[in-house]
């Protein structure tokens, strides 16, 4: 498989906004570490997820790729490209687009739908007359389940579910080869849920897209992506196949993220596995495996142990001293 | 079988008087709780399962208006109980948990304060029973080192703790019914589990009712022994969760499943999607509300709202239609 | 010719949904027809002395009475609307053009260049503007200057703070987000997306200013550095008016109501406005 984006090393860090005391008697600064030392592949064609809860620096990483959050380090290759001059990152916007999780806040409420769809266009110079651009509006909008008639109307006249197909069309006008989908279905309706997903996994076969799916929802997860990046504290702590990860994972908050997930009562349940506690704070992250404090099977070695990305089948990836590494 | 209602709630309606009309979120909604059972109510945003829960409590705030209905508690009529009885009642034999437990708890005062306020609305006076029980009701929450964490404020806590604080407040009182309106759909997804475990076991602990509201079918179905689905207002099918997931009768429910994406083991699975979205509740609903978007409607679907009927022992559904054994 | 009438209809329509929008219009119309016609409709000069008995009581000859030099009160009022709604409009539309694009700024640009704005303003929000009045008028003068240059120094943080604070909030919306995703530049994104997204407290907070500025005006012109005598503001006339409240009462409240109904129109209008200038009034909402 052609790779299409590789990340090596992100680190992403947000200064912490202190008082005006805390400026005057703290010499060093503090930092959020949103992401810290992550790397990926993503492959042309494929749906990728990174999975975490709140605070895991997953959407982080999906806001840098398109670069409405700046690297503190690292660097981003995009088919085989260095991204890292100045400026690049700017220019991967016209490939790279991303779908918001809140689509009640994700359109400009005085913009036509019309207009939200056309901006793009003009702005990439996609369509050379008024009635090509009028064209690929009615496409898009057919595309995503929506009538042409539609175009005219508000935002606010279009239910959730609707809205998110309206995002998706204005992702999809520039006509992108990576999609970046930061939850799309956590605000919406189970019912509508399924109807978007689709439309996804049926937008991607049809226009050979990318996608680096986002999401906190493994059940969502599962039906999507080909392979899963699990996240905990702004670190990569499992990766594999899909079907894999799910059917036997292997790092102790994977089994313990795919054990919450409410399982339907009749099917038997593969994992049981609780964490204790709350997640930290990404100002002060534990040290050691940062799951430690959480974690029922941490020793004394996790406490102060370095814990890295091996590999652990073939594959597949963990981050923890306890899984057996192959040789 | 008497002996075993806590609560009875008859042909209860509620609506929102709005500038732009009257939406009827709850519609005639009949159920029972039973004694120190786990209730789920399931249903979509806007069914009106928190407005059900709201107008038991008599909670429910302007424009809403309860229309009519009943609700027995101790062979009472809540809806017909003066305020100041009914603030009572809510303090000590029924309460609630709500979703967002920031808002839901007062930022300015410590969370032992406003535990211990509630003993002292129940009349008691004496300080170190107070904070004795105060104490009590946090350590059973789990909340680790309660003496020194009840001194602390809200924001303070972190999501997960706040919402033990939350339960503790809510279960202060042992009350004999608790409301639980989506308490984990603000957390985090491995503190939701943790925080489910332990209601539960605080249920089977103190021997409560619990109505468990949530709009995830599994999320009930792991935790409930009998389940109401709500859709526009109405129950349209009410069963023991083992039966409802086995035989489920209503084309709604059978949706519902099939766009649930829960994790298999074997391979994805894929979602059936139900075509269009919930109704908009400022019309006047007359047909089955879920004709529209139901497969199987037939003409008499638009012309009558059907009624909730048993199909088997206390599995009821309301469908002209329906999927005899599930068709799942 | 037919688009700009399709363009009226539409307005019109807009206007009509709203009933303080269409009696806030109807007043303001009726103010502006005053401040076009208002020499044909005055039937006096507004410094001819001696047009009747002074003090005379409101009569026929003298619609709202006569003043201590024999004025007649109506024609006087009729020409003050000229004078009081160029204060106010000019006023506003300086404080808006320097007020609005520096909160803007302030607002979206959230470090020192921001907080060099905000402080500026907070500084001149410290200065008592009356201050400011009497200091201009020392240097320039007194007259029309003194109150534009003085007011617009005084509104002006008004209309910065207020645009910071909601730029703050608008600018966390995901759609802004967005339009930076899909490639937007930064001064697009102000005047497409931002600005649109503030009209609503903007224009409530104008129409609001306006009719303060009228209210200024007239305290201004009472301390003597205003507009002078004897030309005709609402504002030198309820001066003029008030050393007589006792025997002739209507020298005060004529001017009063005059500028009351001013207010009153403008604020009806600008929260109308407000209303029809959100795509979400127009149609039927969906939430709930």
């Amino acid at each position: 498989m052609e790779e299409l984006l590789r990340v090596e090393h992100l680190k992403v860090q947000f200064p912490v906004s202190e008082s005006f005391s805390g400026k005057l008697f703290s010499l060093r600064k503090k930092y959020v570490k949103a992401v810290d030392d992550v790397s990926f592949t993503i492959h042309r064609g494929e749906v990728v997820a990174l999975v975490g809860e709140s605070g895991c620096g997953k959407s982080t990483i999906g806001k840098f790729l398109v670069s409405l959050v700046e690297q503190t380090s690292g660097a981003v290759y995009y088919r085989g490209e260095d991204m890292r001059q100045k400026g690049k990152m700017q220019s991967l916007r016209r490939n790279v687009q991303y779908i918001f999780q809140d689509p009640f806040s994700s359109l400009n409420p005085r913009m036509t739908v019309h207009t939200i769809l056309s901006r793009p266009m003009q702005i990439f110079h996609l369509s050379k007359t008024d009635k090509e651009r009028e064209e690929k509006i009615q496409k898009l909008l057919r595309e995503v389940g929506l009538t042409p008639e539609n175009a005219l109307r508000f935002p606010h006249e279009f239910s959730g579910g609707q809205k998110q197909r309206i995002s998706i069309a204005r992702a999809l006008s520039v006509e992108p080869e990576l999609i970046i989908a930061d939850e799309p279905t956590a605000a919406l309706d189970i019912s509508i849920q399924a109807q978007i997903l689709k439309l996804l996994i049926q937008l991607k076969e049809t226009l050979g897209l990318t996608m680096l799916f986002i999401s906190h929802d493994l059940g969502v997860v599962e039906y999507i992506s080909d392979r899963i990046l699990v996240m905990y504290l702004g670190t990569i702590v499992e990766t594999g196949p899909t079907g894999e990860v799910i059917k036997n994972p292997l790092h102790p908050y994977t089994k313990a993220l795919l054990s919450a997930v409410p399982h339907n009562p009749l099917q038997e349940k593969n994992v049981e596995f609780r964490l204790t506690g709350d997640i930290p704070s990404t100002v002060n992250i534990p040290g050691g495996c940062r799951l430690h404090p959480r974690c029922p099977l941490a020793t004394e070695a996790c406490k102060t142990c370095d814990v890295k990305l091996e590999d652990v089948a073939p594959g597949r990836q963990a981050a923890c001293i306890m899984v057996p590494k192959i040789r | 079988m008497e002996q075993n209602i806590c609560l009875r709630v008859n042909n209860l309606q509620t609506s929102f008087y709005t500038d732009r009309g009257v939406i009827h979120s709850v519609r005639g909604v009949s159920f029972d709780v039973r004694k120190g059972e786990m209730l789920g109510i399931v249903g979509e945003s806007g069914c009106g399962k928190s407005v059900t829960a709201f107008s038991i409590l008599n909670q429910v705030k302007h424009p809403g208006k309860i229309d009519s209905g009943e609700v027995i508690f101790h062979g009472k009529d809540l809806l017909k109980l003066s305020e100041s009885e009914m603030r009572k009642l809510r303090g000590s034999s029924m309460s609630m948990i709500f979703q967002e437990p920031l808002t839901a708890l007062n930022p300015s005062f410590s969370i032992g304060w406003q535990i211990a306020e509630a003993y002292r609305i129940q009349g008691e006076k004496d300080k170190a029973v107070i904070r004795e029980r105060t104490i009590d009701i946090l350590r059973r929450v789990k909340l680790p080192e309660p003496e020194l964490r009840m001194k602390e404020y809200p924001y303070q806590f972190s999501g997960g703790m706040r919402q033990r604080a939350l339960i503790a407040l809510a279960l202060a009182c042992k009350p004999e019914l608790v409301f639980a309106d989506e308490p984990t759909t603000a957390l985090d997804v491995t503190v939701q589990a943790e925080i489910l475990d332990l209601i539960e076991s605080l249920q089977a602990e103190m021997n409560m009712s619990v109505v468990l509201i949530s709009h995830n079918l599994n999320l009930i179905g792991e935790r409930c022994g009998r389940v109401l689905v709500f859709y526009a207002g109405k129950i349209i099918e009410e069963a023991e969760t083992a039966e409802l997931f086995k035989h489920p009768a209503h084309p709604y429910t059978v949706g519902l499943f099939g766009s649930l994406l829960s994790i298999h083991q074997d391979g994805k699975a894929d979602p059936k999607t139900m075509p269009g979205e919930v109704p908009n509740m400022l019309d006047d609903i007359r047909s089955c509300s879920f004709a529209p978007r139901c497969p199987y409607a037939e003409t008499r679907c638009f012309e009558r709202e059907p009624e909730l009927v048993p199909v088997g022992p206390g599995h009821y559904y309301s469908c002209h239609r329906p999927l005899k054994g599930g068709a799942k | 010719m037919n688009k700009i009438g399709r363009k009226i209809k539409k307005g019109w329509r807009a206007i009509t949904r709203s009933k303080k929008a269409t009696i806030g219009f109807f007043m303001i119309l009726i103010l502006i027809l005053i401040v076009i016609f208002a020499p044909w409709i005055a039937p006096y000069e507004v410094d001819e002395m001696n047009t009747g008995p002074v003090f005379s009581k409101p009569a026929q000859q003298h619609l709202m009475g006569t003043d201590h030099y024999g004025r007649d009160v109506f024609s006087r009022i009729i020409m003050g609307t000229r004078v009081s709604m160029r204060i106010g409009v000019v006023v506003t539309l300086l404080a808006v053009l320097i007020g609005v694009p520096l909160g803007l700024l302030a607002g979206y640009r959230n470090d020192l260049s921001g907080s060099f704005i905000m402080r500026t303003v907070d500084v001149m929000l410290c200065f008592p503007w009356v201050m400011a009045a009497l200091c201009v008028a020392a240097l320039i003068g007194g007259g029309e200057k003194v109150i534009i240059i003085s007011l617009v120094f005084a509104y002006v943080p008004t209309f910065v703070r207020l645009m910071q604070g909601v730029v703050l909030s608008v600018r966390e919306q995901e759609f802004v987000g967005a339009a930076l995703v899909t490639g937007e530049k930064q001064i697009s994104i102000i005047g497409r997306y931002i600005l649109p997204n503030c009209m609503a407290p903007l224009i409530v907070e104008a129409t609001l200013v306006m009719s303060f500025v009228i209210l200024d005006e007239a305290a201004i012109s009472y301390l003597g550095v205003g507009v002078q005598p004897p030309t005709p503001s609402w504002g030198v006339m309820l001066n003029e008016g008030s050393q007589y409240m006792w025997n002739a009462p209507y020298l005060s409240i004529f001017p009063g109501i005059a500028i009351a109904l001013t207010v009153l129109g403008i604020n009806l209008f600008g929260d109308g406005l407000r209303d029809i200038l959100d795509p979400r009034y127009m149609g039927g909402l969906r939430e709930l």
